[in-house]
């Protein structure tokens, strides 16, 4: 069902935990998807000034910037509002996935996370396959 | 005896007013008698004395009567005693009235000296009393046995009268000495009652926790010395001042008083009520109370106010903050290498796609390296409970430290490919007395942490060397360094400082706290030398294994430990 090769979209993941972010990074770059790393919300935004990615996928728990932070600047930009975000969560923060989605997330994927069904999920959110 | 009757009788109100009532017509039936004897005959009606003395006699038989006094010996007394008066006043009167007034001096001497001296008083002047009256009828000239006959009947009268007097003297000093008594009693009771009050308030002083009650009016009334430890305000500033139900009521700011929010709404059907507030000390910081307040019922079962009770518990809460947020920090801990570890377990089993050889090893690099954390957390989280129960067993011998070091160092280099370590441990280091697992665990803390704290890699030094009868231990990093306002926290439990700039340093705030806990039980200590941006050089020592001395040193710092740990 695969309508679009993955190879031309770029994903920019922002996580404080350098193993989840090379978990992340190692599960989608084998199916064909470019992958920047971010540590926090402030260098994700850095990032986001020069690159224009396909999709990010948040991390909400985090020391310096935390990813409703994020989410609300990317909400307050014209140009960066419509980057689809999924948030990565630890499970049961759900008053953090209900702020999240009021500010526009297309979805989350719950730590810890079976790699396959995040793959899926990402696809997803960017219109690849249709579950 | 007196006093038994009087005290009866003072306990039946219509016994004592007959009683009084029939003393006084006694004595006026005495007085009518010597107003009737003082009178002269010549200036006289021939009957009035004689009335006069039918009046008398009559009240004085009237009070005589309805005295109900139940011993019948006294009756006769006083019988004989208004017989006797009657006998003075007639034989006077007839004598020529007011030319013979000594009866009548005898008899008020007789009366003041027995209520003045009492029975030996009227002894002494019943003796002086005879032997005038008697002296000159027994040396008078004319001196005839009618006359003696006459005065020894008077001196008889007269002594059974004054008799008389000296008994209603005595029950009236009696009564005195009843109301006296009775007055002595009442300021024994009210010195009793201040007493009493004085105790109440001294253990209400004392009591450590504060106790404040407010009347009706929601006017402070009472403010121990606990109250004014916990708020800082004094009774003198505190007694009277209104406590508005919300500060909105107050018309000036000044008459509301701070404790406010102590203050319950107990209401009538109310028993007490416990709450916890957040209150405000007078120097303006915040504190929690926790209040017990029951409302102060009077005799009818109404409320007269309402006493709170209560004590600092900010302390209880911030360890429950802490307590509560190490929870949330350690699920947190404990979830994030075990979504690496599944995940990149479930990554190398994904079907459909293959990864280099390479990737496959970095992959079970990051399972081993996550779950070594996981385990190290483990163990730091088990160590604090033990620590916290006091049921820390240590297994304290005689131990080379060189291994360890070595091991730790070889560990937590494959967990880093940024820092290069360098190990100093000389070959003849004395052994220590130590548990070899736990100065695993502390320098592996330590080695961890140096790598942790300087992300940008450099070089972390691990030395050794004997120093006296101790091993000091160095781990050093060139890492962020500790601000100075960290550096007195950083081996407390549950500190984590907070580095600026630093993203992604993960950790419970366990690790300084057990390694600091496990150096002091076994005896030694631990510190640190750091500045931002220069690094951190840690510290421990170890007593030296090799002496009795050591061991000691050993023994009484556990010893000292253990009861620091106590308290």
């Amino acid at each position: 069902m695969e309508a679009a090769a993955p190879q031309d979209k770029h994903i920019l993941v922002v996580d404080d935990e350098p193993p989840l972010r090379a978990l992340v990074k190692a599960n989608l770059e084998v199916e064909g998807f470019r992958v920047s790393e971010a540590v926090d919300g402030i260098e994700a935004m850095t990032f986001l000034v020069s690159e224009k990615p396909d999709l990010i996928l948040l991390d909400i728990m985090m020391p310096v910037k935390n990813g409703i932070e994020v989410l609300e600047e990317l909400a307050a930009s014209d140009s960066l509002r419509d980057i689809p975000v999924l948030l990565l969560t630890a499970k049961g923060e759900l008053e953090d996935l209900e702020r999240g989605a009021a500010l526009g997330a297309r979805g989350h994927i719950t730590k810890p996370f079976d790699p396959e069904q995040m793959v899926r999920t990402v696809k997803a959110a960017l219109g690849i396959v249709w579950l | 005896m007196f006093r038994d009757r009087v005290i009866v009788r003072q306990n039946d109100p219509f016994q004592v007013r007959m009683a009084k009532s029939a003393a006084w017509l006694y004595w006026l039936g005495i007085i009518v008698m010597l107003i009737g004897t003082m009178l002269p005959v010549e200036v006289m009606f021939d009957r009035l004395p004689i009335f006069l003395l039918a009046a008398s006699g009559l009240l004085a038989t009237v009070a005589l009567i309805i005295i109900p006094w139940q011993r019948l010996s006294y009756r006769i007394f006083y019988v004989l005693a208004a017989l006797a008066c009657a006998h003075m006043a007639t034989s006077i009167y007839f004598s020529g009235g007011a030319e013979s007034p000594y009866g009548l001096l005898y008899f008020l001497i007789a009366i003041w000296a027995a209520y003045f001296f009492s029975l030996a008083g009227f002894a002494l002047v019943s003796v002086f009393i005879i032997i005038s009256s008697l002296a000159p009828i027994l040396y008078d000239e004319h001196f005839q046995a009618a006359h003696l006959a006459n005065g020894l009947s008077n001196i008889f009268f007269l002594l059974i009268a004054g008799g008389a007097v000296n008994l209603l003297v005595a029950q009236l000093r009696a009564r005195g000495w009843e109301l006296r008594h009775s007055n002595q009693r009442l300021d024994q009771q009210i010195r009793e009652g201040r007493r009493e009050q004085e105790k109440t308030k001294a253990i209400i002083e004392s009591v450590a926790d504060g106790v404040y009650v407010v009347d009706n009016n929601r006017r402070v009334v009472l403010w121990n010395r606990g109250a004014r430890n916990i708020i800082g305000y004094s009774e003198e500033e505190m007694l009277g001042r209104v406590c508005c139900q919300n500060p909105s009521e107050a018309s000036g700011a000044e008459q509301c008083t701070l404790i406010c929010d102590i203050a319950a709404r107990v209401d009538e059907s109310s028993s007490g009520v416990n709450y916890e507030v957040l209150s405000r000390r007078r120097d303006g910081d915040k504190i929690w109370l926790n209040v017990s307040a029951a409302p102060i019922r009077d005799s009818d079962g109404g409320i007269a106010g309402i006493v709170h009770v209560f004590r600092d518990v900010s302390e209880l809460k911030q360890i429950d903050r802490m307590r509560s947020d190490f929870v949330a920090t350690v699920s947190h801990e404990l979830r994030t290498p075990l979504t690496s570890i599944l995940g990149f377990s479930k990554t190398l089993l994904r079907e459909g796609v293959s990864f280099s050889p390479e990737s496959r090893r970095s992959f079970l690099n990051e399972i081993v390296r996550e779950g070594e954390r996981l385990a190290r957390l483990i163990e730091d989280v088990l160590s604090v409970s033990r620590i916290e129960a006091g049921s820390l067993q240590l297994d304290l011998k005689q131990t080379d430290p060189s291994p360890t070091v070595q091991q730790v160092v070889r560990n937590v280099s494959r967990l880093t490919s940024i820092h290069r370590f360098i190990v100093d441990v000389p070959e003849n280091l004395p052994r220590v007395m130590a548990d070899a697992d736990r100065l695993y665990q502390v320098m592996l803390n330590l080695v961890v942490n140096a790598v942790k704290y300087s992300p940008e890699g450099g070089q972390i030094g691990i030395s050794a060397a004997a120093e006296d009868h101790m091993v000091r231990f160095l781990v050093s990093d060139q890492g962020v360094g500790i601000s100075e306002e960290h550096l007195p926290h950083i081996f407390d439990r549950f500190y984590r400082a907070i580095i600026k700039g630093m993203a992604s340093i993960s950790g419970t705030g366990l690790g300084l706290y057990v390694s600091r806990s496990l150096v002091e039980e076994m005896g030694g200590r631990i510190w640190v030398e750091s500045r931002p941006g220069e690094g951190s050089r840690f510290y421990f020592e170890l007593p030296v294994a090799d002496s009795v001395r050591a061991e000691t040193v050993a023994a009484a710092a556990l010893a000292n430990n253990r009861g620091n740990g106590e308290h």
